[in-house]
């Protein structure tokens, strides 16, 4: 009985509770006002009410009212406390004024006052109390003015809304649905329940703690209040209801603000379901329709949402990749393998996410403690920056990844890319980027330490090691190792295949063009190259290709253990372990004294630039300190955690502490190139070191110059020599046997090392060719010189057909100087060789014909002048003088590509000058044709002034005068416009003979 | 299989020439004056086979071969440190010791007589060279033996050989002093024919100019035969050095002279050297380059030819090959022959082109020297032509008078007739025209004349 009473008792409190303080069962402070509640009815003694000091108080402030003026609201106070006190309600009895209208009211008037007392107490109850009090202090006004209230129709509508609930069509609720009532208390209507939590506190306090199933249409009537804010949806509806006669509600979903801000928490941890963000097929984020706050439009919390859901989106889709790229890691199929650098970004892009969710379990917890108001506008607001970085990932991902299809090597060199230009963007802006570059530079570091530590294995160790083909070089795995274009295309940059075509090996090796269009044509495909690699790389692209080939030269050679730093035992630092070292160094100890010069202006730029900006962010009060506080801690967190994933206690987040940033291009240049410009350095000076010690490179070049380009005159001088008197003896030549017997022969008595490395061959020229000029008969002879492996590298065949040809020209003008050089004046004056015995006689009688003779000596000259220029011309102004010029050059090269580019380079010169380019391939023509006639006129000439007519010698003549002519005038042009400085020399030697001729 | 040459030394200033040059060339070729290659000599490039050939224990022989008709000179060498670099079967000196006289018709009658013996050496010589370019004579035109049998060597050497070159390095007397000599009108006119006809190129060494040089140039009070042996050394070895440094250019003695001499008749050739010094002279070094040498050397005063100054004439280079030695930029060489074209520094002859050739050599690595660049010039200059005018009119006095005929009417050649003056004068005078004419235009159809 007395347990029945009190149970009763316990609920009327319950409901008292609800009442007053609007805490609903199952609430903290519910239960602790329950428990205040009964502990005072247990245990506290109620004196009854004294009726006549409530009535003395009313009328207090009927008079306090009245002296203030208020003199309708006096009166109405007055009338509504008669008409209460009248109105026969309680206790059954049928007249008012009973004790219960009097303790009503007292209790009113008690907590009327209340809050002047309120500050005396402490603790939690205190504030229990004082919220309660606030609250009711606020129905108890709006009670009282209900009937001059603005909304008086507010009965009404409630109940409407709890018809409209009703009528929801997706809400599928069997039970509970709560009705609300006049003074916003809730019911609960479930008599199971009910009687469930009087049962059972456990239960009851079970249903009172779990959220209100909104996903399911549950909604919490408890938001409800009658606070003009929190009712803006409602009157919103109302008005487009009453504005518009076919308004039609679609339904919605009320949701409480805090649940909304849970779910933007668990969205932006990537939660992929949630109620309020639905996850569409693409993989998107929608804003569910029909949500509804009770104090917001359902647009404008459409409009506030849709844009928290973007950054869901970002989160979310960096979250798959990350999945994806681990399922395909540990998936050993290589069709999907996925490319150390985006194992890289997916470790760092995880470790940021996982950051981004530990801040938003905290917030979380925050919320759930709701110790602090915590709304959705200050969510985002304190989330801004975060989201700004989503959105640099976001953009950073959606280029570097998304955007990029293709072979290994260009997702992972255009992920870098996009890395780095991104920072170097963000660094560009100056202040405002320096939270962007600070976010973005670790994770660039991380991400490019796969790749740097591919470089490194290769310049350092030799080893290309490059599973999945990400990296931007790659190895030919056709190219045999001792092949003489091994240099050339062993490697090849990885291109798509639309720009790729011929470039990989020509770009290394810039074609045999003239000088100029051979840099142009450099320039190009350095450019074209180039532009497939990180950009971070490109600056020293060219050195790390360098020291990389020469360490595999190294390799093949079988010598690679001469180059490795430190031998076996001690195993030089990774250069990725360098680089962040000196990037902390750099970063945290600014003026390093080693360069001075270079960092100082740099500096206090950068100094400046963050003293302004603190300044400005003062005067435009966006210098809000729990911003700073917030974002020093995100950077702190990020920076320092993905150094700690890597298990290196490198602190980044001193480094990157604002004032010390510094263009990343300088950091770059300090830590980084440094490092590899060293190392490429060293490989590559050892190589060249190596080639020209112990396989005598520079000996190769000399011997090709000495016997393709006869600077051993002498020496080939011995071998052609005999082709030349068999060829005026018209004796056969072309025996091979003969020819290789001669040149061994001679290379024997002055170069005996040499002679079974070189022997000639002749290429039959076909017959045409040889009745026309009689000068190109040699054409065919073809020198052939074994190069060794490692220098064919450099002397390739290309090169040597290169000389051969020259050597070929050489061969006609030396022809043609022998020939000239050999003619004897007794062989052109004696008669006919039957006639000689009586030569006394036949001179006297026939009269020689002097003057023809004199003609002829004096052609001769001419001829001989002229071949002599040009003689002189190629072997001194060209061969020796460029000679001198590559070997000063190759003194000067530092890296085997560049040797190969100037002797490349040289070889084309030569080429180019020895006029055989096909630029001066006029000049050529008539050179041959000049060569032709001197040969011609060596045999007449030895047949004797007979066999000369003086129509031959007139044909020749003019035939002689028109090419001096024609090359005189051509070359003076050639020397007017400046394009052949080294032509200038002939053309003034030739041009003085024909100003003779002309006077004459 | 070297382009060999085989010099012959004739007479006392043959001889003495002859030895200073081999002297010079062992020097430059470190080989000790007993023909051992010298410790230091290490660097290979350079080749010796030219003149030398090596004997079975590997010490070098020059091709040399030394004639005298008296044996005081011969003796000397042989006394000397350098007796043994040569071949000792190469020495020939005739039996009875008594020289020439001075006397040309003398010295060739000899010669004629002793053709056997001096044939078996030269001949011996010339089978073992593998082939043979040609010979160098050394002598003077003035004396007896030099001139005499020099020209019946030149006679012989060109039937015998006839494709061989024959090179002659012919020191003209001095004309400005008495001479010790008084026939050497004759013999110089008589020499000078077979020059004319039978050498295929004369490098004239022109006392008076070399005594000139020594005093102007070298500052040397009495310049002895010493010195003026010193200076013509010089010019030998550095127009050979091209055989003998091989490089991109020239390497045969053919090529370098060919382009020199237009007909067969304009083959004497004037030769200057710059930077001249001497040994007590090292300390005033001058910087040389490439441009100052070969401007150096287009002055009169450096030429070892001293040919008076006659303004009407109008003599002018034919052509001319500078020779180069030590590092020097090709692009230096062509750049100074620009300019020196440009400026008309060198004036040439009207009718052909303005030939000049550069050879550039390498220096001796063994011969310390204080110039970076040296020169050597050889020109085809008509001015030489005064040098042969100058005989013909001496030899003209003389003749008037018949002085010292009697000398030359004693042997064969001369006792019936001296028709061989007449000849030798009119092969001079032809000379003396033709040079003369290719100052000219109109050169070009000289022959006409000629022929007449």
């Amino acid at each position: 009985m007395k347990m029945a009473r009190w149970v009763k008792v316990e609920k009327e409190t319950g409901k008292l509770i609800n009442a007053i303080a609007g805490f609903e069962q199952g609430e903290e402070n519910y239960d602790l006002c329950l428990q205040f509640a009964l502990s005072n009815f247990k245990y506290h003694r109620f004196l009854a009410v004294d009726s006549h000091k409530v009535s003395r108080a009313l009328k207090g402030i009927h008079e306090k009212l009245r002296i203030h003026s208020n003199h309708v609201e006096a009166e109405k106070f007055n009338s509504l406390t008669d008409s209460f006190l009248t109105s026969p309600v309680f206790e059954g009895k049928t007249e008012g004024k009973t004790d219960t209208h009097y303790a009503l009211l007292s209790l009113l008037l008690t907590l009327a006052d209340a809050p002047t007392r309120s500050t005396y107490e402490e603790g939690q109850k205190e504030e229990v109390q004082e919220e309660v009090e606030v609250f009711d202090w606020g129905a108890y006004l709006m009670e009282g003015l209900e009937p001059d209230g603005p909304y008086p129709e507010s009965p009404v509508w409630s109940e409407d809304e709890e018809e409209e609930e009703d009528r929801q069509p997706h809400v599928g609720q069997r039970e509970a649905v709560v009705a609300l009532d006049d003074s916003g208390i809730t019911v609960e209507e479930d008599p199971s329940r009910s009687t469930l939590a009087i049962v059972d506190t456990g239960q009851s306090w079970l249903t009172r703690n779990v959220v209100v199933q909104y996903w399911r249409g549950g909604s919490d009537h408890s938001v409800h209040s009658f606070q003009y804010s929190a009712s803006l949806s409602r009157e919103m509806e109302i008005h487009l209801r009453s504005s518009n006669l076919f308004y039609n509600d679609r339904g919605s979903t009320l949701v409480t603000e805090t649940q909304a801000i849970r779910e933007t928490l668990w969205l932006l941890s990537g939660v992929p379901e949630s109620y309020i963000f639905t996850l569409d097929r693409d993989g998107k984020f929608a804003v569910r329709d029909g949500l509804k706050f009770s104090h917001l439009t359902q647009e404008s919390l459409l409009t506030f949402l849709r844009r928290t859901a973007t950054y869901g989106n970002i989160v979310y889709q960096l979250q798959q990749f990350v999945e994806a790229v681990l399922m395909n890691s540990y998936h050993d199929n290589s069709a999907a393998a996925v490319s150390q650098t985006h194992q890289a970004y997916a470790t760092t892009t995880a470790t940021y996410l996982q950051n981004l969710k530990k801040q938003m379990t905290i917030l979380e917890k925050q919320a759930m403690a709701q110790e602090e108001t915590m709304t959705l506008l200050t969510l985002t607001h304190d989330l801004r920056p975060r989201f700004h970085e989503l959105e640099v990932l976001h953009r950073v991902h959606q280029e570097g990844i998304v955007n990029c299809r293709g072979s290994h090597s260009e997702q992972a060199s255009h992920l870098l890319s996009t890395l780095y230009d991104t920072i170097c963007e963000y660094d560009s802006t100056g202040e405002d980027g320096v939270l962007t570059v600070s976010l973005l530079l670790p994770l660039w570091i991380q991400t490019a330490k796969p790749y740097i530590d591919i470089i490194d294995g290769w310049i350092t160790h030799g080893n290309l090691t490059d599973p999945v083909k990400e990296f931007i070089i790659q190895r030919n795995d056709n190219v045999k190792a001792l092949d003489e274009k091994f240099w050339e295309t062993a490697f090849s940059l990885h291109c798509s295949p639309t720009v790729e075509g011929s470039s990989s090996s020509e770009d290394i090796t810039p074609g045999f063009t003239s000088n100029q269009e051979g840099t142009t044509q450099s320039d190009e495909q350095t450019y074209r190259k180039s532009s497939w690699a990180p950009t971070f790389l490109r600056p020293v692209l060219n050195h790390v290709i360098f020291a990389g080939k020469s360490m595999e030269m190294f390799q093949n050679l079988g010598r690679l253990l001469d180059v490795v730093e430190g031998g076996q035992g001690s195993h030089p630092k990774p250069l990725y372990d360098t680089f962040v070292e000196n990037l902390r160094d750099f970063l945290v100890h600014q003026d390093v004294p080693s360069k001075p010069m270079e960092q100082s202006p740099q500096n206090h730029n950068t100094l400046y630039i963050t003293a302004h900006v603190s300044q400005q962010m003062l005067v435009k009060g966006t210098n809000d300190p729990l911003l700073r506080v917030n974002f020093a801690g995100i950077f702190r967190l990020t920076a320092g955690d993905v150094v700690e994933t890597d298990m290196e206690q490198y602190n980044f987040s001193d480094m990157l502490e604002g004032e010390t940033l510094q263009p990343i291009q300088v950091v770059l240049r300090h830590c980084l190139y440094p490092h590899i410009t060293q190392k490429y350095n060293r490989v590559c000076t050892k190589l060249l070191d190596t080639l020209k010690t112990d396989y005598k490179m520079l000996h190769y070049m000399e011997t090709m110059r000495k016997f393709f380009l006869m600077e051993a005159g002498d020496t080939m001088y011995d071998f052609y020599r005999e082709i030349f008197v068999k060829l005026q003896l018209k004796e056969q030549w072309q025996d091979m046997s003969f020819l290789n017997v001669a040149l061994h022969d001679t290379l024997q008595a002055h170069f005996p090392q040499e002679a079974d490395k070189l022997f000639v061959s002749v290429q039959s020229t076909g017959e045409k060719g040889r009745d026309r000029h009689p000068i190109q008969a040699l054409e065919g002879l073809t020198l052939h010189y074994k190069v060794p492996w490692p220098v064919d590298v450099v002397i390739n065949t290309k090169c040597q057909e290169i000389y051969n040809k020259i050597f070929q020209f050489l061969l006609q003008i030396k022809r043609a100087k022998f020939c000239l050089d050999r003619l004897k004046f007794d062989d052109l004056e004696k008669s006919d060789p039957l006639a000689e015995s009586n030569e006394e006689e036949e001179r006297a009688e026939k009269t020689m014909p002097y003057n023809l003779i004199h003609r002829v000596q004096i052609f001769r000259l001419r001829l001989m002048h002229f071949v002599n220029s040009l003689h002189q011309y190629i072997m001194t102004r060209i061969l020796h003088s460029t000679g001198l010029e590559f070997q000063n050059e190759v003194e000067l090269a530092t890296d085997l590509d560049q040797v190969i580019y100037i002797h490349n380079n040289y070889v084309s010169k030569i080429h180019e000058r020895c006029l055989l380019h096909k630029r001066v391939a006029m000049i050529k023509e008539t050179v041959t044709r000049v060569l032709n006639i001197a040969v011609g006129f060596q045999e007449k000439w030895n047949a004797g002034i007979d066999n000369i007519s003086e129509k031959y010698l007139k044909h020749v003549e003019d035939e002689f005068k028109n090419c001096v002519k024609f090359l005189t005038s051509f070359l003076n042009n050639v020397i007017k416009r400046g394009s052949f400085p080294h032509l200038e020399s002939l053309a003034f030697s030739l041009s003085t003979s024909l100003e003779q001729q002309q006077t004459r | 299989m070297p382009r060999e040459i085989i010099s012959l030394q004739l007479g006392q200033c043959g001889n003495q020439i002859g030895m200073e040059f081999w002297k010079q060339l062992c020097a430059e070729h470190g080989i000790s004056p007993e023909g051992i290659l010298e410790e230091y000599a290490t660097e290979g490039t350079d080749r010796k086979d030219v003149f030398f050939y090596q004997a079975d224990d590997e010490h070098y022989i020059p091709r040399a071969v030394l004639l005298d008709l008296e044996p005081r000179v011969i003796n000397t060498i042989m006394n000397s440190p350098y007796s043994n670099l040569y071949n000792p079967e190469n020495v020939f000196t005739a039996k009875h010791g008594g020289g020439a006289g001075n006397n040309w018709a003398s010295g060739f009658a000899q010669g004629e007589k002793l053709y056997e013996e001096v044939f078996d050496i030269i001949d011996r010589e010339a089978d073992g060279s593998d082939s043979l370019e040609g010979f160098i004579l050394c002598h003077s035109i003035a004396g007896g033996t030099g001139s005499g049998m020099g020209s019946y060597l030149l006679e012989r050497l060109n039937d015998r050989f006839p494709k061989k070159l024959i090179q002659t390095y012919s020191v003209f007397p001095n004309q400005e002093e008495t001479s010790d000599v008084v026939v050497q009108p004759y013999n110089s006119l008589l020499t000078l024919k077979r020059l004319t006809q039978n050498a295929d190129c004369v490098v004239v060494l022109d006392n008076t100019a070399l005594h000139r040089i020594a005093a102007e140039r070298l500052h040397l009070e009495t310049p002895n035969f010493a010195h003026i042996n010193q200076l013509v050394s010089t010019v030998m070895s550095a127009s050979t050095t091209t055989l003998r440094y091989p490089g991109y250019m020239n390497n045969d003695l053919i090529g370098l002279i060919a382009s020199l001499i237009p007909t067969p008749r304009l083959h004497f050739l004037m030769t200057g050297y710059t930077p001249l010094a001497t040994d007590s002279q090292t300390a005033s070094v001058r910087k040389t380059t490439v441009l100052d040498v070969m401007r150096r050397l287009l002055q009169p005063k450096n030429m070892m030819v001293s040919t008076p100054v006659q303004r009407q004439a109008n003599h002018c280079y034919i052509s001319i090959l500078n020779i180069i030695q030590g590092e020097v930029d090709p692009t230096q060489v062509h750049k100074s022959l620009q300019r020196i074209r440009e400026r008309k520094l060198a004036q040439f002859i009207p009718w052909g082109p303005a030939s000049i050739q550069v050879a550039l050599s390498r220096k001796s690595p063994y011969i310390q020297s204080a110039n970076r660049v040296s020169g050597l010039m050889m020109a085809n200059h008509t001015s030489i032509s005064s040098l042969f005018s100058r005989t013909l009119s001496q030899y003209d006095k003389l003749r008037k008078r018949e002085a010292f005929l009697d000398q030359f009417k004693k042997t064969e050649m001369f006792k019936d007739n001296l028709d061989e003056f007449d000849a030798s004068r009119e092969v001079l005078q032809q000379l003396v025209e033709e040079y003369q004419a290719a100052t000219k235009p109109d050169y070009i159809s000289w022959g006409t004349q000629a022929g007449v």
